[in-house]
């Protein structure tokens, strides 16, 4: 602050430093009295940063807190709104189902007449062309359940089934630093257009490459990369592996080291590092972390033994598989043969899927959801197999083998030998009756039974057939497995060659035929036997008797489309047993919207509660920036009374004082 | 004989106290002259003549008229002056920052930086909507302006400064000829007399015009015997006895915001400036100015850098048919982070996405950006036939050096995503801003036009809003480039640099000014006229005046007594 007057020397004193100096209080005083007048008449302390630097940036970063809340507050309203949309549209979807599941009890009478059903019919089509409009709905700029592909229409409806093409993207706000909330709700959650996956049980297990991410490393966990150190027992030299960030960096930095004057040779197996001395003469040599650091034993080339066995063979790595990773470097490097492709059965029809020039994962994925099949292919969660899902309501779905074995290497077969008997029809299993469940009638006539209670999976219903001691000459043997093309079972036993010369009375000689025994339902539900048959006979091909089975491992979307779509044609069928299944899924996607009507609930609690904690923190800030710097109007009126009086008191003495001279007395 | 020597005795007092009532006048005329120096008679007894035993005095003479000034004082004052004028100019350059800066106001930078994050945080809100995906390119083109504008202020205040510098030659050189020529003239007067002072009125011209030299350039003056005042810059003389060297202005180049320099025009040598305003304006163009600049082309470096790398990760709603890259690569064989100027690339991958939407396939493929300083460091040629192994893709190296990649057929298009080597970012290929630095930083001029290439996504193009909260918060979110600290941060420490300076420059020079009064309090002590003195002085003058007529009077009666007895 300049001071608003200077010290008089003792001594002389002339006229010009009196006027200069009262000319200099004066004008000190105005300009304090220019500066209070500008803070009264703005309200603020200051108006350029440099005035009072410590509480100016203390204010702009308030202004800027300020800026960021008021933009969150705008962004959790606007997720508000969407959510909101979103809530009524969910509860109307609610409202359809639940009308639907009145039909359903309705359409599950016996005594229906055709005009009764064709109503039923007519009604469910109207609440499905509803369903679908709500599901298509568009808010704003966006269709509501598309997920991130926002312009893309949710779904298509083309009378018998509904294909979903939007995805399960969260679309995401800024809530709070550091904090999102999802301001959309998927297809899926809502009214479920994604079936359960088909995931490949089988670990893709991809080979270690040179080009393989550090970041990819132990399932994904990654390792993060600092240092190493070799030592021959003696001498050390320590790796920076700082900003190594593929495989290849640490191998070529490996290569890169000499110990005593020994360079060191690192390669990698199909798993993971191998580490010896260049000249692959006999040796110590240790691998070691640096400090508390561990990746040397992430790397799985940390050594314990004081002398280690050379080459130094580390551990399995486990990289993750991406979109990227080479068909040929999967399975342990050996890869697998995709030339058999897959068939991908979608109701009725049938996608045949050839993988000729895939090169990579993504190029098989492609193919597979480029293929119209109505299906997602993509790397599962945990990205070390692959997973298969449809996006098709109201129709059936499988993957089986096309020419190869393909479907079966990658787990990707849904009627396999792995398949629980539980899961077949949709879930329901298998009822098993009392003693056998199955008879068999082999070629000479003769019949044994078998009894399913202690088979879990079609691998061991197969089993119990083939290993059963009633089926044991092979001449008359029933072979149970595994259709190699398509799916279900297959049923082969060899035709007998009439012995020459006949014999008299001639070798009885009957087709192989299996049947239901004791009223089980194991036969049509293996699909050994149709539908609405108990026995099924072998027709001759070749040399065998076949009975090729179906496959009773349907897949299907979980969700409101399918179940009404299937509910319609069960009522059309006069299905009761599948009007009672459809009734069912329609309960459970209740559920689901209730689940997903409550999850938003409590997402729009959580809006209002953020958003009550951003108000009182703008109030905050808005305070304590005032506090900063917005005047204080006692004082600065105290002080502008006090300048006034000065500056008052300084003209009257300067005219008082100027009065005063010896010339008035002479 | 002795009463016609009283007589003789006072008719010199006579003459001499009328010189001073002379002195008196002039002094009260001169009372309200600014740069007026008060004088003084400065009278003595005349010598004695000897009559028989007893030496008698002859009277009054005088000796001279002397200025009443301290020259200790008026040096120390002329220091100060330097130092407040050079401390001034400063000051001023500063304000005109601080006047740039803006802030509190709408057009303030950070104001700019929270507004664009916010529009980007509406597109994360509403990404389906294309009025807000402009609207936030918008406020990128307005950040980018905003620090253009910035930039082009500080050029102007340093502009100010170097024209301000060629006026201040014209006044030295002006200055410097009138203290020679007024040199010449009172050596001439004075006749290197002891009082050292008479030419009074001269040497008053004198040392307004040596104030004003030694509030544009620190000066050293002394006064020589001839009464000749010799004038330093630096050590070199610019003015001695009747002579003074010219000054003039080069400009020396090797700045951006111009380097106007002082030199003796006869030696081509600088002018050694320790203080006044020249030292205020070098301080200010060099100092407050080109410092400010810097850290504002920091700060628009670190925009673009977060800002890009976010964005060249990312994809708009549709894939590229054609990328061309901003950075120019001066040497496609060296190392891709020697390639060319300014490049941050680090040994990492990144991907590329090919789509066709005939088949309805994509195909991704890493690409390994390798610099880890050994012979096999990817270089540009290498990145450009990884490019083309691709497929579907032809990259290569533009005549004017620069990268670009273009879809090989009609409905191809390519998109990038997970750069970890920053490759993509420096190249400038799918940035959003370009440029270098505060002046040049713009929105790139493709993105403008077509706000589909705005990268919201991560997940692909058209999916999804992730990208978009990421660039939202590249701005405000510490940067583990920038040690751990924000671009906001990096601007709210160069607003803090920069106003601490001027505060403490303020102090500096108010401490300056409070100095120079006291100092110009106790000179005009001295120098400047006191009324009242002078009433008393003249009361004298009038005094002795009257004896000495009365004296004379006495003497010619007791001449007139001895008449009578002839």
């Amino acid at each position: 602050m300049l001071s608003s007057y200077f010290p008089v020397f003792a001594g002389r004193v002339s006229d010009q430093l009196v006027r200069g100096r009262a000319a200099y209080q004066i004008q000190s005083d105005q300009s304090s009295l220019q500066k209070l007048q500008t803070q009264l008449s703005t309200g603020l302390r200051f108006q350029k940063i440099s005035e009072d630097p410590t509480a100016a940036i203390k204010v702009l970063g308030l202004q800027e807190s300020t800026r960021a809340k008021q933009q969150q507050l705008a962004n959790l309203n606007s997720a508000e709104g969407y959510l909101k949309t979103t809530e009524s549209a969910l509860a109307s979807s609610q409202d359809i189902l639940n009308a639907i599941k009145a039909i359903g009890i309705e359409g599950a009478s016996n005594l229906l007449s055709d005009t009764d059903r064709d109503g039923l019919l007519a009604q469910i089509d109207g609440y499905l062309s509803n369903l679908a409009s709500i599901t298509n709905q568009k808010s704003q700029d966006r269709f509501l359940f598309t997920g991130g592909d926002v312009s893309q229409q949710p779904i298509s409806l083309d009378g018998r089934s509904v294909r979903f093409n939007g995805n399960d993207t969260d679309l995401l706000s800024i809530a709070d630093s550091n904090s999102y909330l999802a301001h959309n709700v998927t297809g899926q959650d809502a009214v479920g257009l994604i079936s359960e996956s088909v995931s490949g049980v089988v670990d893709l297990n991809p080979a270690v490459k040179e080009s393989t991410r550090l970041s990819d490393l132990l399932n994904g966990r990654g390792i993060g990369p600092v240092a190493i150190q070799l030592s021959d027992g003696v001498n050390r030299e320590t790796i920076d592996l700082e900003s190594a960030t593929i495989l290849g960096d640490v191998v070529e930095r490996i290569n890169a080291t000499s110990i005593d004057g020994r360079p060191i040779l690192a390669t990698l197996t199909a798993t993971g590092l191998q580490i010896d001395y260049a000249d692959g003469l006999p040796g110590t040599l240790r691998v070691l972390n640096v400090g508390a650091g561990k990746t040397a034993s992430d790397l799985g080339i940390a050594t314990t033994n004081a002398v280690p066995v050379l080459p130094i063979v580390g551990g399995d790595l486990d990289p993750i598989v991406r979109g990227t990773t080479r068909l040929a470097d999967l399975n342990g490097g050996l890869g697998f043969d995709v030339s058999g492709g897959l068939t991908i059965r979608q109701g009725d029809k049938s996608y045949v899927m050839n993988f000729a020039g895939a090169a990579n994962v993504e190029d098989l994925l492609s193919k597979i959801n480029s293929s119209g099949g109505g299906v997602l292919a993509d790397i599962a969660p945990g990205s070390r197999s692959i997973r298969i899902r449809s996006i098709e309501s109201g129709t059936d779905f499988s993957i089986s083998e096309s020419t190869g074995t393909l479907a079966s290497q990658l787990g990707l077969k849904t009627f396999s030998g792995a398949t629980r008997l539980s899961d077949l029809n949709y879930g329901k299993g298998i009822e098993l009756a009392e003693g056998n469940d199955l008879t068999f009638t082999r070629s000479d006539g003769t019949q044994f039974g078998i009894d399913l209670q202690s088979a879990v999976t079609i691998q061991d219903a197969i089993e119990l057939i083939n290993n059963s001691p009633d089926n044991a000459d092979p001449l008359l043997k029933i072979t149970a497995s595994l259709n190699p093309t398509g799916n279900g079972l297959i049923l082969k036993a060899p035709v007998p060659i009439p012995p020459v010369p006949l014999p008299d009375p001639p070798p009885v000689s009957v087709p192989v035929s299996v049947a239901t025994a004791n009223g089980s339902g194991a036969a049509t539900l293996l699909g050994l036997t149709a539908r609405d048959a108990t026995q099924a006979t072998g027709s001759i091909f070749l040399d065998e008797f076949v009975i090729s089975g179906r496959d009773t491992n349907p897949q299907e979307v979980k969700g409101a489309f399918n179940s009404i779509l299937r509910l319609r044609q069960a009522i059309a069928d006069g299905n009761t047993a599948e009007i009672g299944r459809a009734s069912e899924m329609i309960n459970r996607d209740i559920d689901r919207l209730s689940y997903t009507r409550g999850s938003l609930g409590i997402r729009l609690q959580r809006i209002d509660s953020v958003r009550a904690l951003t108000e009182d923190n703008l109030l905050q800030l808005k305070s304590q920036e005032s506090d900063n710097r917005d005047v204080d109007f006692a004082s600065l009126v105290t002080e502008l009374n006090a300048r006034q009086s000065a500056y008052e008191a300084n003209l009257r003495l300067l005219a008082q004082a100027n009065q005063q001279s010896i010339f008035n007395y002479l | 004989m002795s009463l016609f020597g009283a007589i003789q005795g006072s008719a010199n007092a006579l003459s001499v106290n009328q010189l001073g009532l002379q002195v008196v006048s002039n002094n009260i005329a001169n009372a309200g002259t600014p740069g007026y120096v008060r004088q003084e008679l400065i009278q003595a007894s005349s010598g004695g003549v000897r009559i028989g035993g007893s030496i008698l005095g002859q009277g009054v003479e005088v000796v001279g008229v002397q200025q009443k000034v301290d020259n200790f004082v008026l040096q120390q004052l002329r220091d100060v002056q330097g130092k407040l004028s050079q401390s001034q100019t400063l000051q001023e350059a500063n304000g005109q920052l601080e006047t740039a800066l803006s802030a509190f106001s709408d057009t303030d930078f950070a104001n700019a930086l929270s507004t664009f994050s916010n529009a980007l945080q509406d597109v994360a809100n509403q990404p389906g909507d294309a009025a807000l995906r402009s609207l936030a390119i918008q406020r990128g083109v307005q950040l980018a302006t905003g620090l253009n504008g910035l930039a082009s202020q500080v050029q102007e205040v340093a502009g100010t400064a170097n024209s301000q510098i060629t006026d201040v030659t014209k006044d030295i050189n002006r200055l410097t000829s009138s203290i020679a020529a007024i040199n010449k003239r009172i050596v001439e007067l004075e006749g290197g007399k002891s009082t050292n002072s008479d030419a009074g009125a001269l040497r008053d011209e004198r040392n307004k015009a040596l104030d004003a030299l030694s509030s544009l350039v620190s000066i050293e003056a002394f006064e020589q015997q001839s009464g000749a005042v010799t004038v330093l810059v630096g050590g070199d003389y610019l003015v001695a006895d009747g002579l003074h060297r010219e000054v003039k202005t080069v400009n020396v180049g090797g700045s951006l915001l111009g380097s106007q320099e002082v030199r003796l025009a006869d030696t081509d040598a600088p002018l050694g400036v320790t203080g006044g305003k020249l030292k205020g304006l070098y301080d200010s163009r060099d100092g407050a100015s080109g410092k400010f600049l810097q850290g504002l082309n920091s700060v628009a470096r670190n925009v673009i850098s977060e800002v890009n790398r976010v964005h060249s990760q990312g994809q708009g709603t549709s894939g590229f048919r054609e990328v061309i890259g901003d950075a120019v690569i001066s040497d496609v064989t060296k190392s891709l982070e020697l390639s060319g100027k300014n490049l941050d690339i680090e040994n990492g991958i990144f991907t590329i996405s090919v789509n066709d939407p005939q088949s309805g396939e994509s195909k991704s493929f890493d690409i390994q950006v390798r610099q880890n300083g050994q012979n096999n460091d990817t270089t540009v040629v290498d990145l450009v036939s990884q490019l083309n192994a691709v497929g579907g893709i032809q990259a290569s190296v533009s005549n004017d050096g620069r990268l670009q990649i273009r879809s090989a057929s009609q409905g191809i298009s390519f998109s990038f995503s997970k750069d970890t080597s920053g490759v993509l970012s420096s190249l400038g290929i799918n940035t959003f801003f370009t440029g270098d630095s505060a002046q040049n930083i713009a929105v790139r001029s493709d993105i403008v036009r077509d706000p589909s290439l705005l990268a919201i996504s991560i997940d692909g193009p058209g999916q999804g809003n992730a990208n978009a909260i990421r660039l939202a918060e590249a701005l405000s979110k510490p940067s583990s480039k920038l040690n751990g600290v924000s671009v906001a941060d990096t601007y709210k420490s160069l607003v803090t640099e920069t106003s601490q300076s001027i505060n403490s420059q303020q102090s500096i020079s108010d401490g300056l000014n409070n100095f120079y009064q006291t100092l110009n309090a106790k000179h005009l002590g001295l120098t400047g006229v006191s009324l009242d003195e002078e009433g008393i002085k003249m009361l004298l003058y009038q005094r002795a005046f009257q004896a000495s007529s009365r004296v004379i009077a006495t003497a010619n009666e007791m001449l007139n007594t001895l008449m009578q007895i002839v």
